[in-house]
């Protein structure tokens, strides 16, 4: 079959939202998560699926990004929990507060860099397999 | 009570934005969806229909750029006995009318147009409608000095006016020196996202593409009875695009006419050019709003489309108001909703300015684009929508204060060209050669601003 770089991909959109809500409730519940950790979760699932799953790219590509994207968003979330907790003891409530106005620029930092990052694999892998087509 | 006021101003603010971000998701969808059908498209369009065109190339202290479209023009595939090429010297102090004439004497098709001290410097709206005076031909396209196009750009763009309700057609515009530095390369995912993705998409769903002042032409009859180009105005093509539609006629987008610009080159240049933008947009956005609103030539959703268009200068100002009231209120009172609505704020900074594009809409442009690389850079756009919000807030202020007092308050600040551009127009040519020394027949230019990239995407598509 011939890789084309545009074409929207309905089952594969159809696909990735359940994998999205599965994860999306999956992790929160197995590792005890609070909102606070379940919501970027959710925030990353739901720009995910719906701007890469898409594209004509291969499925099981854009499953291992999204695994690995769910991976990096509890990692980075637990890490600046941790460290909001702790300064929210030295700093008290104004802590808190600006935990609650900048977490979700810092979230967005990361999630725009991973997915501009993904999107540069997955047109990476998809010219390999049209490179592959015209020397077959 | 002013918690409630402030609430309101919030929900209402990200309200919009988020309207606009919904917007971009279809149209970037729709262009993802449509990508095969426009290759079929180009196979099965006619070429048969050539009407008669005047290209009109205004020019203003541009010695560096002109010599290389006016090169251009003489190499057009386009009949000669159907083309007429004017070149506006817009009082230029220095080498522009001399460089021109040269031309002219050797190629019968280029006529100059001499403009004095007391004439130019106006703008560029009057230097065009001081070409406009000159133009016979049914067909008026435009070239800024500092573009080059691809040979057989006028045979892409005038096959549109077969169909008579198309009033104005327009090209896509690429970036031609954007390996030069981070600003040229910011500019590059700009205007791929503006044209490939925005503008396309505005094309598919029968939305209103924009005329973009270059690249881009008219039927001669339409634009004589719109008046020409509005000299009051700063965004002439933005207030052109709506006349056009308010007269009952509709502009189509054409993707595979390329054409590659000189793009601003430092922070500074970039201040002065959407400035000029934003400024001239909300004076669109003042004088057609309500034309748009009131019109029986368009269609509902031509309406919507053209008021998120005239308004979108506004975005930014909006944005930076949806901080300065989130802020306080998240402090004063906190609850699941506001938070949740905040945590959508961010998602507006890394969004393009002319045309309010979010990061995906540019990244997805890039993907289509076959542009790997550039797709790294998109994280910096967080830095040009911070950058963009301090000139739409000066614009704002200059509008708002000129419209008080009632005065004009238009100074047209030229864009300057260095002619760096020049340099990736030899790497071009050089790409063109074979190593017999012979052209080889693709005249796509794509491999100018991306002979670096080695995947490109037409490159490969050619290929197979």
């Amino acid at each position: 079959m011939r890789m084309e770089r545009g074409g929207f991909r309905t089952d594969h959109l159809t696909f990735g939202v359940l994998a999205g809500i599965t994860i999306s409730c999956i992790i929160p519940i197995f590792l005890q998560f609070g909102i606070e950790l379940a919501f970027p979760l959710l925030v990353f699932n739901i720009f995910y699926v719906f701007l890469t799953f898409p594209l004509n790219v291969k499925l099981t590509r854009k499953l291992n990004m999204l695994l690995i994207g769910n991976l990096i968003c509890v990692s980075w979330n637990q890490l600046f929990i941790l460290f909001a907790t702790v300064a929210a003891e030295y700093f008290g409530s104004f802590f808190e507060a600006l935990f609650i106005i900048l977490n979700p620029f810092l979230n967005l930092i990361w999630i725009v860099s991973f997915w501009s990052t993904s999107l540069t694999l997955l047109n990476a892998s998809n010219d390999e397999n049209l490179r592959r087509e015209n020397v077959d | 009570m002013l918690i409630e006021f402030l609430e309101t101003t919030f929900f209402i603010l990200v309200a919009l934005m988020v309207t606009y971000l919904v917007r971009h998701y279809i149209f970037t969808m729709a262009v993802l969806k449509k990508t095969d059908k426009n290759k079929m498209d180009i196979i099965s369009a006619s070429d048969a229909y050539q009407p008669t065109v005047s290209v009109l190339i205004p020019a203003r202290n541009e010695e560096k750029v002109i010599e290389r479209i006016l090169q251009r023009m003489t190499e057009l595939t386009y009949p000669k006995d159907k083309l007429q090429v004017i070149v506006v010297d817009d009082a230029s102090t220095d080498k522009t009318g001399q460089i021109a004439e040269e031309y002219s004497k050797a190629c019968k098709l280029i006529r100059v147009v001499h403009r004095n001290q007391q004439e130019g410097g106006r703008g560029k709206a009057s230097a065009l409608n001081a070409g406009f005076k000159h133009a016979k031909h049914e067909i008026i396209i435009c070239f800024d000095a500092d573009y080059y196009p691809q040979r057989d750009i006028l045979e892409k763009l005038t096959r549109e006016f077969v169909n008579p309700r198309i009033g104005a057609v327009q090209g896509r515009v690429i970036v031609l020196n954007e390996p030069q530095n981070m600003v040229t390369r910011l500019v590059a995912l700009e205007r791929i996202g503006g044209y490939l993705v925005d503008q396309n998409a505005r094309d598919i769903l029968g939305l209103i593409p924009q005329f973009g002042g270059t690249v881009g032409g008219f039927r001669y009859d339409l634009l004589k009875s719109l008046g020409g180009w509005d000299e009051s105005m700063l965004a002439e093509d933005t207030d052109l695009t709506f006349r056009v539609y308010l007269a009952g006629y509709k502009i189509r987008y054409v993707n595979e006419a390329e054409c590659y610009e000189e793009a601003v080159e430092n922070w500074r240049a970039y201040w002065k050019q959407r400035y000029r933008w934003a400024k001239g947009h909300m004076q669109c956005a003042i004088k057609h709003s309500l034309k748009v609103l009131k019109s029986k030539n368009l269609s509902l959703k031509e309406k919507i489309d053209g008021l998120f268009l005239l308004n979108v200068y506004f975005m930014p100002i909006l944005a930076l108001l949806s901080w300065i009231v989130g802020v306080p209120l998240l402090l004063l009172k906190s609850s699941l909703l506001l938070e949740t609505l905040w945590a959508s704020i961010p998602v507006f900074l890394y969004s393009f300015v002319g045309n309010f594009a979010p990061f995906f809409e540019v990244g997805i442009g890039v993907y289509l684009d076959g542009r790997g690389r550039a797709q790294w850079l998109i994280p910096l756009m967080i830095f040009m929508f911070v950058y963009n919000v301090s000139i739409c807030v000066m614009a704002f202020m200059d509008v708002s204060v000129f419209k008080l007092l009632k005065r004009s308050g238009n100074c047209w600040e030229k864009t300057h060209h260095s002619g760096n551009g020049n340099c990736y127009i030899a790497n071009y040519d050089n790409c063109l050669k074979g190593k017999d020394g012979s052209e080889s027949e693709s005249n796509n230019a794509y491999a100018v601003s991306r002979s670096y990239n080695i995947h490109s995407h037409h490159a490969s598509t050619s290929n197979s």
